[in-house]
């Protein structure tokens, strides 16, 4: 019966070690999806200048985007254009979507493609998209380093915690 | 309850920004029904022009840039980019059929306008469909069947509203009607819809400028008449004469005070001694009421 409660003891704090790796995963996805998005936004204002609204209703049909909450969201706040401007929209999105794990510097770099947003010629938007593409990827690069390293740190840690613990409590 | 033209002031109104457009609401009826145009300006009142008076209007509210920046977003769905070329000539055409005229600051490219930016007016034209307009002449237009005909009146004249009228009764009648759109204000076309109602045999082409239109209708729509309004340039006689001549019939407005007054204009002349048109509508304004006066050509 010690040894069975010992073993659950482990499995649990390794399992909770196994949870925060998974976080730090879930941050480079969430990295990955936005990046994916912004490709899309730009290839869809550079090859065929479509309405902002229009991209953000086909962004929500990018298979297995980790943003498709965000974009549903988004989309849903797109009903009240006109009683707010859509740089507002956008970044009242990026900011308070808390269902998206980005860092607060990510957020604002994404706020401010917000700002050129439907507003300048393509190359414009496009310029603005590709340069926060550039900071999103070496964010993405850190975020992936991190979350390599993390993911054997904290499985390690739950996993020597609980055998720590079942001793001492045995 | 709201009449049709006030409904029309409303959908204009929604064009403008949330302060403004509130305020802009609480007009009264009178001025809703009889303003054809919403005027902003920066460092000025808004103002609306109703019978060719130009109206002030809030007099403690002062146009921002930031506001007329924001009645573009608005008029545009935040899109500026899909609406860059008729913002570069100077209009974008809004849901309803709305016009706006822009200007403000052009950014050249040799002789050539590229962008238009810093805005420094907005003039929001509201499109009113008003059906029974053309009744008193439609008969007349009809008798022994339907000629080419050119509806003739000055800037603001309701041109416009008459050419929308009659293509609707034309195509209903059983003509089928092509119609060269070149900025979406006859059918208030917005994304692929017309907002008004053009006629249940009637093809929009949107978009393209006039003369170019009116070849792609001849070639792809087999049309009986072809409609546009304004013609402005010898491209479009041009393409006109060639409609005319492989046996189409044509709608169309210019601007003018009559026949006469088109006559003594290069552009027009050819027009009238081609006898490209056989008809001729003339639109008079006499205090705020339009009257209507058909004349044969020839």
């Amino acid at each position: 019966m010690k040894i069975l409660g010992a073993l659950l003891l482990v499995a649990a704090c390794t399992l909770i070690g196994i949870g925060q790796a998974k976080k730090l995963y879930f941050r480079q996805r969430c990295l990955e999806g936005a990046l994916d998005a912004l490709r899309f936004m730009d290839a869809e204002l550079k090859n065929a200048a479509v309405p902002i609204p229009e991209i953000f209703r086909n962004l929500i049909r990018l298979p297995d985007n980790k943003l498709s909450s965000f974009f549903n969201n988004l989309n849903t706040k797109m009903a009240g254009f006109g009683e707010e401007s859509l740089a507002d929209i956008w970044s009242g999105c990026v900011l308070n979507d808390r269902s998206i794990s980005l860092s607060e510097r990510q957020r604002q770099e994404l706020c401010r493609v917000g700002t050129f947003l439907g507003r300048y010629s393509e190359n414009e938007q496009s310029e603005a998209i590709a340069a926060c593409i550039a900071h999103l990827e070496g964010e993405l690069e850190r975020t992936s380093e991190k979350a390599r390293e993390g993911a054997k740190l904290y499985t390690g840690l739950g996993l020597t915690f609980g055998l720590m613990l079942a001793t001492v409590l045995i | 309850m709201t009449s049709l033209t006030t409904q029309e002031f409303f959908r204009a109104a929604r064009l403008l920004p949330p302060c403004l457009r509130t305020e802009v609401l609480n007009l009264p009826d009178d001025v809703a029904e009889g303003a054809e145009e919403i005027r902003l300006r920066t460092g000025r009142t808004p103002s609306v022009v109703i019978a060719d008076d130009e109206v002030q209007i809030l007099p403690s509210h002062i146009v921002t840039a930031s506001e007329l920046q924001l009645v573009l977003e608005i008029a545009t769905r935040a899109s500026a980019h899909t609406y860059a070329d008729s913002i570069k000539m100077g209009f974008v055409t809004a849901e309803g059929g709305c016009r706006l005229g822009l200007c403000g600051t052009a950014v050249t490219d040799g002789n050539k306008i590229s962008a238009l930016r810093r805005l420094s007016s907005v003039c929001i034209r509201i499109s009113r469909e008003k059906r029974g307009c053309a009744d008193a002449i439609y008969k007349g237009l009809t008798d022994g069947g339907f000629k080419s005909t050119l509806i003739i009146s000055p800037p603001g004249g309701g041109k416009t509203t008459l050419l929308r009228e009659l293509v609707r009764l034309l195509s209903d009648s059983g003509k089928r009607i092509s119609l060269a759109d070149e900025r979406s204000e006859v059918a208030g076309t917005f994304e692929g819809q017309p907002c008004f109602d053009v006629g249940a045999r009637t093809d929009v082409l949107t978009g393209a400028p006039k003369s170019e239109g009116i070849y792609l209708l001849l070639r792809s729509m087999a049309p009986q008449i072809i409609a546009f309004d304004e013609i402005t340039s010898p491209l479009d006689i041009e393409a006109a004469e060639t409609a005319a001549n492989c046996g189409v019939s044509l709608l169309a407005t210019a601007h003018g005070a009559g026949v006469f007054d088109l006559k003594q204009r290069d552009l027009y002349k050819k027009l009238v001694d081609k006898q490209i048109f056989r008809r001729a509508v003339i639109i008079e304004n006499i205090k705020g009421k339009r009257r209507y006066t058909v004349e044969e050509l020839s």
